[in-house]
């Protein structure tokens, strides 16, 4: 994902503004990494450059 | 305080679940439409994930492929204002209809290829063929759902991976969800081996470009 990407994410939960961590970048793309909310204290990872903002129990 | 917030989303899936679950499903399927039924639990999470992410309150939503209904209803039991279920098989059309008049809900229905349907909306929820008998068979779902709306979400096969990450670009779109689950498909005809097969799928959401900051100014 591009870094600019995350200004049009929220948390799904909470709707929180999300903290970008990145662990391997490419030019301005995000290729590894998690966007973390710190108001519920949850995880969203990125993986081959593609974010996943889904609540943790999205399918139980 | 997020167990409990947790708890009561688990619990609104569920109902949701239950009443997806009582739809008439396919009588009499055409294979090459690949005409599948979204399993009621994936399509109960979807929608609640939806319903938590933009929301459906308020909301024009399109179903592009509405077969016998599922995902329109679910969005229209959560609370969006208007919804339109496009669907070119008439008998897959008859079938929503009976199911929603059964819910006494309002939805259009409308007998239509999508590539015929023209309406904008405020997002599209479409779960189009996979493009197992015929590759590109979800192509023109992709392309019509973003020009009709700035937030699509969508399933397809993870093996399409590339051929969605790069079309999803040509189109000046962005993915920001994806998800891979399973998808569960009953065996409906005879060239299905099993009973029931697991499919790969993967959830998306995809964003236009043009789209900013919406997310966060609601």
């Amino acid at each position: 994902m591009k870094k600019e990407l995350k200004e049009k994410l929220a948390c799904p939960i909470c709707k929180s503004e999300l903290e970008l961590r990145i662990d391997e970048e490419e030019d301005d793309e995000v290729k590894e990494g998690e966007l973390h909310c710190p108001n519920c204290d949850n995880d969203y990872p990125i993986e081959d450059g593609i974010p996943n903002l889904l609540p943790p129990d999205f399918e139980s | 305080m997020r167990n409990k917030k947790f708890n009561k989303i688990k619990m609104k899936k569920k109902q949701l679940e239950i009443k997806l679950q009582k739809l008439k499903g396919y009588q009499n399927p055409i294979p090459g439409l690949e005409q599948y039924l979204t399993p009621a639990a994936l399509a109960s999470a979807i929608l609640n994930y939806i319903n938590l992410d933009e929301g459906f309150k308020g909301k024009k939503v399109i179903d592009l492929g509405s077969g016998t209904g599922t995902l329109a209803i679910g969005a229209k039991l959560l609370g969006a204002e208007k919804v339109v279920g496009v669907e070119k098989d008439p008998d897959a059309i008859k079938i929503a209809r009976e199911n929603r008049n059964r819910l006494d809900l309002d939805i259009d229905y409308v007998n239509l290829d999508v590539r015929e349907f023209n309406d904008e909306s405020d997002l599209v929820i479409q779960n189009p063929p996979f493009g197992s008998q015929k590759k590109g068979n979800d192509r023109p779902f992709i392309e019509k759902s973003l020009s009709i709306a700035p937030i699509v979400y969508s399933i397809h096969k993870t093996e399409s991976r590339n051929f969605i990450e790069k079309f999803i670009t040509e189109l000046d779109a962005e993915i920001c969800v994806r998800k891979k689950t399973g998808f569960p498909i009953e065996r409906t005809f005879n060239f299905h081996e099993e009973d029931v097969k697991k499919v790969n799928v993967d959830f998306y959401k995809f964003i236009r470009n043009q789209t900013k900051n919406r997310l966060k100014n609601e």
